[in-house]
């Protein structure tokens, strides 16, 4: 009897190609099992990292890590940002008379200058926060312009003279815009200048003022002259600051963030972020403040919506849901809008992710990749039932990361499925959970190593993938089974459309004290199962499976893993022979 | 010392294109498409269109490398410090705009501009002006 040997099986998931041209490697279902090089391993578990539930559903996960303190992992639920403290989510305090707009949409979640920033869709707008509290972020310009006065004997030359002040946080270098001008001070001459009526913030993050003042006999323009580092004194006496000793002059390019922002990420030191119309750009190095002309307009009247802002190298990728934009450039100055495809538009911010020069995202219909030229479509086929399952509306929520060390790009797509693409082999997999995932997020720990977390709608946070772990928790329910279906390509003996009588599999793999179950299908129906040992010593293990009795012309092996090992298989093989009967008759 | 920056308008700025990566050492239709973009882009704009910014308050003076200033001169040939963002000694000035007979000229203080400031004087009180300093 033939024996049909698979030694490759590291092709991963085609849902779509039809039998006849569905590689060898490949599987026609690939559930839980990843491929490996040419090896398939089933998946790590997903553990719970938080033993009572959050009052919340958590939809964002950041590593926080200030510099030179251990991780804090932060998450963000629909209406607070909270604290994975040991085994518990702890809220954390909102700064007083700030509340978050309750929302289910995915969190953006980034660090920048030891702060954490948060943005979603459909809630504040940038929401900021230390790790001990969370509040707005930008500052608000003061609203009172201060007092100038002739002060005790000084050097200041007889000019008019005007002032204003700014709320300024020395950690950061945020600053806000200045205040109203004062009136003018018609300088005696040989004074100093006397400054009273400075206001002081209630945004908790104020720690100092500025002052600045015009040149002598001009206007418009004002330059630093003293710095209150504090956010209480209303005075500051003894102005004697001289033209050439003066500072830098105020900005007024430090107004607040925009509200109604969906999403956004840092690029060359500027923050970008979109109200799905336009991109609005922070200044630089200050991500909190945003001048209000610092707007680009990408193709607006197009009827498009912008779904995706993603920094990439030296681009700043824009999907929309039409065509994939980009910018680049390094300023105001020269930013420049060009198009990288101008079919394939991006469905969800959140799946946008690059690794090794490769960006990937999802579209309306199919997962795309580009190397920065050219861009290909890579699920349409091999994805091809879990793609028909996509609801347009939710589309936009799934949530992906990039998993290096394993080269994967895992997306979550709440309510249809778990993909996971390895993007160095062009494979597919599918991962599975009880626990109603609602995103996959990168974390990393103390010592940088990248490991993943996932949220689920209950209001837990997991450890995605983990290889340490072998069960899978579901909220409350700790250590289920992970079962792993794989389901092979037809079988056919070397004659398609003639019946074929398989005898046995054989399985190679190492030795597992474990049980696996193999069946023969035809079709929904099973013609034989068996579940038998993995504890053998032997390469390849020996199963008698024969389906003799009830021979059919397209037949598939099903293997079913339930066990807790994370096993890992190596090849396959089948003997089976045709009878040389066709399976119908012919017409 | 007082320090200005030079305010980015964006005026007469050609836009930056992509870095060019040859796919097998060959140029692909879009990269070919950018870079004949971004020279015609320079064509318009070396065509008639340099220009000198837009004139507002410590503007980055257009495509030249200077600072657009708008200065009150309160006093008549009195040496006025004047701050600016060029990052290196200034060689002059070009007059844009005076609102009164009087010319704007260096004073007695060349040799004390440096990278971040200059002096100026003007031969009328109560003089406002508009210059590039280059």
């Amino acid at each position: 009897m033939p024996r049909f040997v698979f030694n490759d099986v590291g092709g991963g998931l085609n849902q779509g190609q039809p039998p006849q041209t569905i590689q060898d490697r490949e599987w026609v279902e690939c559930k839980n099992f990843f491929p490996f090089a040419t090896k398939l391993r089933r998946r790590g578990g997903l553990r719970r990292l938080n033993d009572s539930v959050y009052s919340e559903r958590l939809t964002g996960v950041l590593a926080f890590r200030p510099t030179s303190v251990d991780v804090q992992t932060l998450v963000g639920g629909r209406t607070t940002i909270a604290e994975l403290d040991g085994n518990s989510i702890l809220a954390l305090p909102p700064q007083v008379g700030f509340s978050i707009s309750d929302s289910l949409k995915p969190w953006t979640a980034f660090e920048y200058k030891n702060i954490a920033y948060w943005l979603r869709q459909a809630s504040n707008a940038l929401v900021r926060s230390d790790g001990t509290y969370y509040g707005p972020s930008g500052i608000a310009a003061p609203a009172t312009a201060p007092t100038l006065v002739d002060g005790a004997a000084g050097d200041i030359p007889a000019a008019n003279f005007y002032g204003v002040y700014t709320f300024y946080n020395a950690a950061t270098n945020v600053e806000s815009n200045p205040s109203p001008a004062s009136g003018v001070l018609a300088h005696a001459g040989s004074k100093k200048i006397n400054w009273s009526g400075i206001g002081v913030s209630t945004n908790s993050q104020v720690g100092a003022r500025r002052l600045y003042r015009t040149l002598p006999n001009q206007t418009g323009e004002y330059y630093f002259v003293a710095q209150i580092d504090n956010n209480f004194d209303t005075t500051f006496t003894g102005d004697n600051v001289l033209v050439q000793d003066l500072g830098e002059a105020v900005s007024f390019s430090n107004g607040e963030p925009p509200v109604g922002l969906h999403f956004g990420t840092v690029w060359k030191e500027r923050f970008f972020a979109s109200d799905k119309v336009d991109i609005f750009y922070s200044e630089l190095g200050r991500i909190e403040c945003f001048d209000e002309d610092s707007i680009i307009s990408v193709f607006p009247d197009d009827g498009h919506e912008i779904r995706a802002v993603y920094a990439y190298g030296d681009r700043l990728v824009i999907g929309k849901t039409n065509k994939v934009h980009y910018l680049v450039g390094t300023d105001p100055d020269n930013f420049g809008l060009l198009t990288l495809s101008d079919r394939h538009g991006c469905a969800a911010h959140h799946s946008m992710q690059s690794a090794e020069g490769l960006l990937f995202w999802l579209g309306l219909d199919n997962f795309y990749r580009s190397d920065g030229n050219s861009v290909v479509g890579i699920a349409s086929v091999k994805l091809q039932t879990i793609l028909a399952a996509l609801d347009p509306t939710t589309l936009e929520f799934a949530v992906a990361t990039v998993f290096p060390g394993l080269n994967w790009y895992v997306c979550v797509i709440p309510g249809v499925a778990t993909v996971v693409y390895n993007y160095k082999t062009d494979a597919w997999t599918e991962f599975t959970h009880g626990a109603e995932l609602q995103g996959v997020f990168d974390h990393f720990t103390d010592d940088f190593v990248q490991d993943m977390y996932a949220t689920d709608d209950a209001g837990y946070v997991y450890r995605f993938a983990d290889s340490t772990y072998n069960y899978d928790d579901d909220g409350a329910t700790a250590g289920g089974a992970i079962s792993a279906p794989l389901v092979s390509k037809p079988q056919e003996g070397g004659n398609p459309a003639a019946y074929t009588v398989m005898s046995r599999v054989y399985l190679a793999m190492q030795a597992y004290a474990e049980e696996i179950t193999l069946s023969w299908l035809h079709e929904a129906t099973v013609l034989n199962t068996r579940t038998v040992s993995l504890n053998y010593p032997e390469r390849w293990k020996t199963y008698a499976l024969s389906t003799r009795q009830g021979a059919k012309a397209d037949v598939r092996l099903k293997i079913l893993y339930t066990g807790a090992t994370p096993i890992e298989i190596e090849g396959w093989a089948v003997d089976g022979d045709s009878v040389g009967r066709l399976s119908t008759r012919p017409h | 010392m007082a320090i200005s920056t030079r305010i980015r308008t964006g005026t007469g700025m050609v836009a930056d294109m992509p870095p060019i990566t040859l796919s097998e050492g060959k140029l692909t239709d879009q990269q070919a498409a950018y870079i004949t973009d971004a020279i015609r882009a320079l064509i318009r704009q070396f065509n008639g269109r340099i220009s000198l910014g837009d004139g507002s308050n410590s503007s980055l003076s257009g495509n030249i490398d200077g600072q657009t200033r708008e200065f009150y001169f309160a006093l008549a040939n009195t040496d006025y410090e004047v701050p600016h963002g060029l990052g290196r000694a200034p060689i002059g000035i070009l007059s844009l705009d005076v609102n009164v007979d009087g010319a704007v000229v260096r004073g007695n203080q060349r040799g004390d501009w440096n990278e971040s400031r200059l002096f100026l004087r003007c031969s009328q009180a109560g003089t406002t002006a508009l210059f590039v300093i280059v």
